[in-house]
């Protein structure tokens, strides 16, 4: 605390006053001889009691006074401890530019509370000026207090979503003289501060965070594989943030196809609401009322149907051409063509191989088949046969130690399904899977991803690299598969695992593309880093992504007093900031308080 | 008679010196308002004659007057009885009070007019002093050597000392074998049921009591302002006080010991009479008068 007009406490001298009244009145008192105290005393014990309480009840009301009154004159200032001035430090002053930070005038408001947190420190003090998330063209450095100032007007919102733990170890690494501090400024969503160890000297300038918010969280869609349907489903799962029931308009458009859904939401709670999407669909957005954040509210997708993969069947195309072109009624994307051997086949116009049950590979057709592979965009996808030949084997050493083939007994069924593979999702909560029964199938040791499992715990899918190894054949002499329901949505999704497979995906700003190719972002750039950084529709080669905001910004969950005392992160307010607070008026408060409580005393 | 009526005041009597004086003065001021003489009675000593009345004892008659008048006179004397009375007057601290008279010149006053009043009319009397216990004693006696005896020992009490009424009763009882007027003069602060106690177990023992309580008005209401350390007088110890914080707590407290005092001793037929210093002699004598009257 401190005074503008200090020279007025000196009036606090004058609380001797009452005191020395109090003490000379109490030894002058005067003495009258009364004939017996027996019913002074008697009577009036606990009235004794209290006026004695009350004597020194007035003595202190008249001290508060004064103390009030001298205090009041002096213009305290109240001075938050951190932000004394002229502080000495190494500090660290980071500013959460994640999206969640566009409430409102958020994002202004921490960096004028930055401002003045820079302000207070000594000219002495260093200071290092940070945005949470990444930022194109701004590299944060070590600067005196001016540079730091004028860095702050170089950060911007970003829509990336980045946790505290990595920047601050890198901090912390940091070699200064100084002590170090470290001041983050923000809304302080739990996100941030996700495996975030704890930190001595940081502070969380608590920025407030709004939540009258309604997010998408996630869409999920539905491909038409099993039934020849004309139309993907579309799941839109949006959440109610705010605490009160929300009634929305959620609509959907793609090119030149629009609905809308009407939803009612009770705060808290999750809506999912459906729409069917014609397959011809290219990209399409999914669009909410606004509110507070409204960039949350909106979902960027891109969802076709693939066309044009020339597969080649080499050995039996029996079944297998059928499954991938069940009839000339359902679309499919596949032109299929079948060849004996690889030797001399052209494999250069086809994306998909599929090895159907042959029994060896010359070292040529080995070469050709690498050659082939080495083009990211293609797949080979190989069912083992009755006999498996020392160079096919070789060749297929990447998957494990393949043993001989077993013909069981009765039959297996697949045990397991990888459903966190991303073509086999639609297989997730299918019982019908499991009912697939498998007369033959090769023992193998993997070594590769194993994606399928029999019965009997030996891999029926191992992935490699862009290959698919199935232990089995597609025939009815190794399985009833070709009778099942299945069928088909696990030979397309064999396929649709090994091409193109980032199509569809869904992409949160901050995610990298994994190959590198061209990519143009929304704004017509091309991106040098292949790093999608805001949300919208990426052009990828020939194809369209969609790039959402990490949904978690949307949630307006922050972290709790209990947990950053964990975290050893000190809570400080905007109004801390302004180095002093006026208290004049509190004490004139207790000023009058005080005359009202000595007047009521002695009614009393 | 007007003058003499003045010296019922008990400021005036204060102002003069001598006790046996003061005690005349106020005994024959008061009996000068009085219609008719208390002293007469049955006694050697011839007082007044008066016309017979049918019922008067024919020995009555004086023969020598009808010779002389012709008319019917009984002859009456002054009476001489024996009753032995005792004035047992409290000397303690708290009789020390008072504005402009305190208590125990007021009671000392009355003691004195008792005395005479007794002494006048010939009947035995003797004065104990005492605060917690007996300091001076003098037997009853109809002598005029004994009323100037009970003179001295009153004009030379002091007040000191703190209250113990039971013991002195109790003491008294022991040294009273016959029946006796036991006339008590004291503020009474002391134990109430203690005190009510001995009285009535005196009272049990045929002995004829008369209390008078004297306060002062002052204890009555209490009418003091400023804060201040009020002291006892007779424990000497002291207290800080707001009396108006305190007053009406204080009042009803004395006014309760007052009013248990008088309801008890009239249940136990106890006269009492409650004297304000204020207050004249007159109603003290009457009091005794009334009481005397009964005792014949």
């Amino acid at each position: 605390m401190k005074f503008l007009n200090p020279g007025y406490l000196l009036g606090l001298l004058l609380i001797a006053v009452p005191i020395i009244i109090h003490l000379y009145y109490k030894k002058r008192l005067k003495k009258i001889l009364f004939s017996s105290l027996m019913f002074l005393k008697s009577a009036e014990a606990s009235r004794l009691r209290w006026y004695k309480l009350k004597e020194i009840l007035i003595l202190i009301m008249r001290c508060l006074i004064i103390t009030g009154i001298f205090f009041a004159l002096a213009r305290p200032q109240y001075t938050g401890k951190l932000f004394a001035k002229n502080r000495l430090a190494a500090v660290s002053v980071i500013i959460d530019n994640s999206i969640s930070m566009n409430y409102n005038d958020n994002f202004t408001n921490a960096l004028k509370q930055a401002e003045q947190v820079i302000s207070n420190y000594s000219p002495k003090s260093i200071f290092y000026v940070t945005p949470l998330c990444e930022q194109k063209n701004f590299k944060p450095f070590w600067s005196n207090k001016h540079t730091a100032l004028e860095n702050l007007k170089k950060i911007k919102l970003s829509y990336l979503s980045c946790p505290l733990k990595d920047l601050i170890n890198n901090l912390k690494n940091e070699n200064t003289e100084l002590p170090k501090e470290y001041i983050y400024i923000g809304d302080g969503q739990k996100i941030n501060f996700k495996d975030m160890e704890p930190t001595k000297d940081f502070y969380w300038l608590k920025i407030p965070m709004g939540s009258e918010n309604i997010a998408i969280e996630d869409v999920s869609v539905k491909d038409p594989f099993q039934v020849p349907k004309d139309y993907y489903e579309l799941k839109v799962n949006i959440k109610n943030y705010s605490k009160r029931v929300y009634h929305s308009k959620v609509q959907l458009s793609a090119d030149n196809y629009i609905k809308q859904n009407v939803c009612e939401i009770s705060p808290g709670q999750n809506l999912i609401t459906t729409f069917a999407l014609p397959v011809t669909i290219k990209k399409g957005v999914i669009q909410l009322d606004k509110d507070s954040l409204d960039i949350d509210n909106q979902y960027f997708f891109s969802k076709s149907l693939m066309t044009d993969i020339k597969v080649l069947i080499v050995g039996s195309d029996a079944y297998i051409r059928t499954g991938l072109s069940p009839s000339v009624s359902i679309r499919t994307p596949f032109q299929i063509e079948n060849a004996s051997t690889i030797k001399k086949t052209d494999l250069r116009p086809f994306q998909i191989i599929i090895l159907n049950g042959i029994e060896e590979l010359t070292e040529f057709e080995i070469i050709k088949l690498n050659n082939f592979l080495s083009q990211q965009a293609n797949g080979l996808i190989i069912f083992l046969g009755p006999k498996i030949g020392a160079n096919f084997k070789n060749f297929l050493a990447v998957f494990g130690t393949i043993e001989e083939q077993i013909d069981v007994e009765g039959y297996l069924n697949i045990k397991w399904i990888d459903t966190e593979y991303e073509s086999f999702r639609i297989f997730a909560d299918n019982p019908g899977i499991n009912l697939i029964k498998f007369f033959k199938s090769y023992r193998i040791i993997p070594r590769a991803q194993v994606l399928a499992k029999l019965s009997n715990g030996i891999p029926l899918i191992l992935y490699h690299n862009n290959i698919m190894l199935i232990t089995s054949q597609f025939n009815e002499a190794s399985t009833d598969i070709i009778y099942n329901p299945n069928f088909i949505p696990l030979l397309h999704s064999l396929i649709y695992g090994l091409t193109n497979k980032y199509i569809d995906n869904e992409y949160r700003t901050g995610n990298k593309f994994p190959r590198q190719v061209k990519i143009k972002s929304p704004d017509g750039e091309v991106l040098s880093e292949n790093i999608f950084f805001k949300p919208g529709f990426y052009a990828v080669e020939n194809e369209t992504v969609g790039v959402n905001i990490d949904h978690l910004e949307s949630n307006p969950q922050i972290l709790s007093p209990e947990m950053a005392d964990a975290l050893g992160i000190k809570i400080i307010t905007p109004e801390s900031l302004q180095g002093s607070s006026d208290l004049t008026n509190l004490f004139l408060f207790i000023a009058f308080c005080a005359l009202i409580c000595e007047l009521i005393l002695m009614l009393l | 008679m007007k003058n003499k009526a003045r010296y019922l005041d008990p400021e005036v009597i204060a102002r003069l010196a001598r006790l046996d004086l003061k005690a005349r003065l106020v005994v024959e001021g008061f009996l000068t308002g009085l219609h008719h003489s208390p002293y007469k009675g049955f006694s050697q000593e011839f007082t007044d004659y008066r016309p017979y009345i049918p019922g008067d004892e024919l020995k009555s008659i004086d023969w020598k007057v009808y010779a002389r008048r012709d008319r019917f006179y009984i002859k009456e004397y002054q009476e001489e009885t024996n009753l032995r009375a005792y004035i047992l007057l409290d000397k303690s601290g708290s009789m020390g009070y008072g504005k402009n008279i305190t208590k125990l010149e007021y009671a000392k006053f009355l003691s004195a007019c008792l005395a005479y009043l007794l002494f006048k009319q010939r009947d035995g009397v003797g004065i104990m002093t005492f605060d917690t216990k007996i300091n001076d004693f003098i037997p009853p006696s109809a002598k005029k050597i004994n009323f100037t005896r009970i003179i001295e020992v009153i004009d030379h009490i002091t007040p000191g000392g703190e209250t113990s009424l039971a013991q002195v009763l109790f003491e008294l009882g022991q040294k009273i074998k016959r029946r006796a007027l036991v006339i008590l003069i004291s503020d009474l602060f002391d134990e109430p049921d203690l005190v009510l106690k001995s009285l009535k177990s005196f009272h049990a023992r045929k002995h004829e009591i008369v209390v008078f309580q004297i306060i002062d008005a002052q204890e009555l209401s209490f009418p003091f302002i400023e804060t201040a350390l009020f002291q006892d007088m007779e424990t000497n110890e002291h207290i800080a006080l707001d009396p108006i914080a305190i007053r009406n707590s204080y009042q009803k407290k004395f006014k309760d010991f007052l009013n248990n005092y008088r309801r008890n001793l009239n249940e136990a037929r106890i006269d009492y009479e409650l004297i304000n210093t204020e207050q004249t002699f007159e109603r003290a004598l009457f009091a005794y008068l009334e009481k005397r009257a009964k005792l014949l």
